[in-house]
């Protein structure tokens, strides 16, 4: 009998304190249009790092835009409010989704910026496979396979007639290169002449792999700009992180002429690799205006269960160059998308790299 | 400090062996928890999990010294919508207590290890929250007396911690590299959950601690355990953390003598 009673005494002691850290929490917040609307309006004035270089003002944005803002209001009409924050932005990062990006349908609600309206194509891939990497015009291709074995991790070869050029086709940054296959590629390109690095369509990924594969170019610590946070809630709450970036520890530093291949959809981690090689000397950058997305993401959900990420940084490059809506090349080239028996971005690096 | 703990585990070992070891137990329970960051929400994100429990107690004339491991794994969802977290703590403690009466020890717990990983169903950077702490905590446990048989009761309140999370105001580094300035894509340490990038000493006025234990032994074998773990701290003024845990372990003495 008295050992139920412990029993008892113990189960009331965990009922009791079951929520009891819920008592030091803020109050659950009540979940209406009024409150989801008010809550993105917070992230967004509190999180987002570019507000005076996108020159939003949010205040008056918000305010104009609360004044339609009902409890009764349809749940695509509020989103479609929401949404003009976002857009408000011009910022491919900062996104308001009903479900996260994974799980998107075509009859989800979703508001992203599509930095890529208005620019040409950079890269036409028929154009590529006919005159330099296809099997029937080049037999010495070599390449990591993406992970579900429909694309291109990394490729690379000498081009036709220029055994003395190297070209590395890196499409993204999303998915894993080893170590030891960066080792592999970079030993390879050792005894080329020159390098063309064809950055186009890479939209990003994990900016460390970028870093690392731009730290084979360096030839000393290298100042390459400064990554700036938001750290608190105020308008000011900023701070600054200066980037020096140490060569890689290699044999294999390619220190030749590098052609660094863009177009619009250089994005994300590919900015972070572009800023990172920018300031050497070797490194040149031909093809179309980048798109940028310098800045750091941080996500999370809002209460009635929206998506929404924002950049929460912004990158300030060597020369002084807010970076989040790209840059322009160093010699700029536009595809002739009509004319496929050449590619005119990688004729000009080609050019540049025969050059004494 | 790292090599601090691997050093010390080595020492507990050798330390506990060395002893006529008085109870050695394992335990499987039950646990409800809670969190919420208002850097992000002010929502109360809660769930239910299971628990694991290793320990080794030793009841001597003077003092009373342990060792434990615990686990707690948990899935948290909001109440307002359906994407969930997990939760998976392991928490590693060592005690120290003297005897003060014959119902009460007072003394110390070194909170060697708590680490807590929340992973979150659909976030990109967000999705994972990572924490790695080791605090120092003032003990003190009290013997009811039942009958025969007695009710342990203890408390633990955390004094000082070397912490480091994953989160600043809003990405995904700790608040230490970004207010410093030293964000930097080539220094590995400011991302792994034990690196010195972003660790720092946190006191009890920055960081609360407190832990709530309940344990009754029905039999030489069989005991029931009841915690209460709170946490809660901020990276950020005005925007703290807090977590807790609920949690009820029953617990077998392997050895009990």
């Amino acid at each position: 009998m008295k050992q139920i009673r412990i029993l008892l005494i113990t189960v009331i002691a965990a009922i009791a304190f079951v929520g009891c850290e819920e008592a030091l929490m803020s109050p659950k917040p009540k979940v209406n249009n009024i409150a989801v609307f008010d809550e993105y309006v917070k992230l967004v004035k509190e999180k987002y790092a570019m507000l005076e270089f996108k020159q939003v003002d949010i205040d008056a944005l918000s305010q104009r835009l609360r004044k339609d803002i009902t409890n009764d209001m349809s749940k695509k009409e509020l989103f479609e409010k929401m949404g003009e924050i976002t857009q408000s932005l011009k910022d491919g990062h900062s996104s308001l989704l009903e479900v996260p990006e994974a799980q998107l349908a075509e009859t989800s609600l979703a508001s992203q910026y599509d930095f890529l309206k208005g620019y040409p194509a950079g890269f036409d891939l028929e154009t590529m496979l006919r005159n330099y990497i296809g099997k029937d015009v080049n037999k010495n291709v070599n390449m990591i396979p993406s992970e579900n074995g429909e694309g291109v991790r990394i490729a690379w070869t000498t081009l036709p007639k220029h055994d003395n050029i190297a070209y590395v086709w890196v499409p993204t940054w999303n998915e894993e290169i080893s170590m030891s296959q960066i080792e592999e590629i970079f030993a390879w390109m050792k005894d080329k002449k020159g390098l063309i690095l064809d950055m186009r369509q890479n939209t990003g990924g994990d900016p460390e792999l970028a870093t690392r594969f731009a730290s084979y170019f360096l030839k000393g610590d290298t100042k390459t700009g400064f990554e700036r946070f938001k750290i608190g809630p105020a308008k000011g709450d900023f701070k600054d992180s200066p980037t020096t970036l140490k060569p890689a520890k290699s044999e294999n530093l390619f220190h030749k002429k590098v052609m660094v291949l863009v177009d619009r959809y250089v994005y994300s981690a590919a900015t972070t690799f572009c800023y990172s090689v920018d300031p050497l000397e070797h490194v040149t950058f031909v093809g179309q205006r980048t798109g940028g997305g310098s800045g750091a993401v941080a996500d999370g959900y809002l209460m009635n269960g929206w998506y929404w990420s924002l950049s929460v940084s912004e990158y300030i490059d060597a020369r002084g160059r807010h970076l989040d809506n790209g840059f322009e090349p160093d010699i700029p080239v536009v595809l002739d998308l009509k004319d496929q028996t050449k590619d005119e971005v990688i004729e000009r690096a080609i050019v540049e790299l025969n050059k004494q | 400090m790292q090599r601090v703990i691997t050093s010390f585990m080595l020492l507990l070992v050798l330390t506990m062996s060395g002893y006529a070891q008085k109870k050695v137990y394992v335990g499987l329970g039950v646990n409800r928890s809670s969190f919420q960051d208002q850097k992000f929400s002010d929502l109360h994100i809660v769930g239910n999990g299971l628990n694991f429990q290793y320990g080794i107690e030793k009841l001597k004339e003077k003092k009373l010294v342990g060792f434990d491991l615990q686990v707690f794994y948990s899935n948290e969802t909001p109440s307002t919508y359906k994407y969930s977290t997990s939760v998976f703590r392991p928490v590693i403690n060592y005690y120290h207590l003297r005897k003060i009466n014959d119902r009460l020890f007072i003394g110390g717990k070194w909170n060697i290890a708590d680490i807590y990983l929340r992973t979150t169903e659909g976030l990109g950077n967000n999705g994972s929250y990572m924490d790695f702490s080791s605090n120092l905590m003032a003990s003190a446990v009290y013997y009811f007396p039942l009958g025969k048989k007695k009710l342990k009761a203890a408390i633990d309140l955390g004094l000082i911690g070397y912490t480091k999370s994953s989160t600043s105001f809003a990405y995904k580094a700790p608040h230490p590299v970004l207010v410093d300035g030293k964000f930097n894509m080539q220094n590995s340490s400011i991302n792994t959950l034990m690196g010195k990038a972003g660790a720092e000493f946190k006191p009890v006025w920055d960081d609360i601690r407190l832990n709530m234990e309940l344990t009754y032994a029905f039999s030489k074998r069989l005991e029931v355990c009841y915690q209460w773990k709170l946490r809660r701290y901020s990276t950020v003024k005005n925007y703290p953390t807090t977590y807790g845990m609920n949690a009820v372990t029953f617990r077998y003495n392997i050895k009990n003598r």
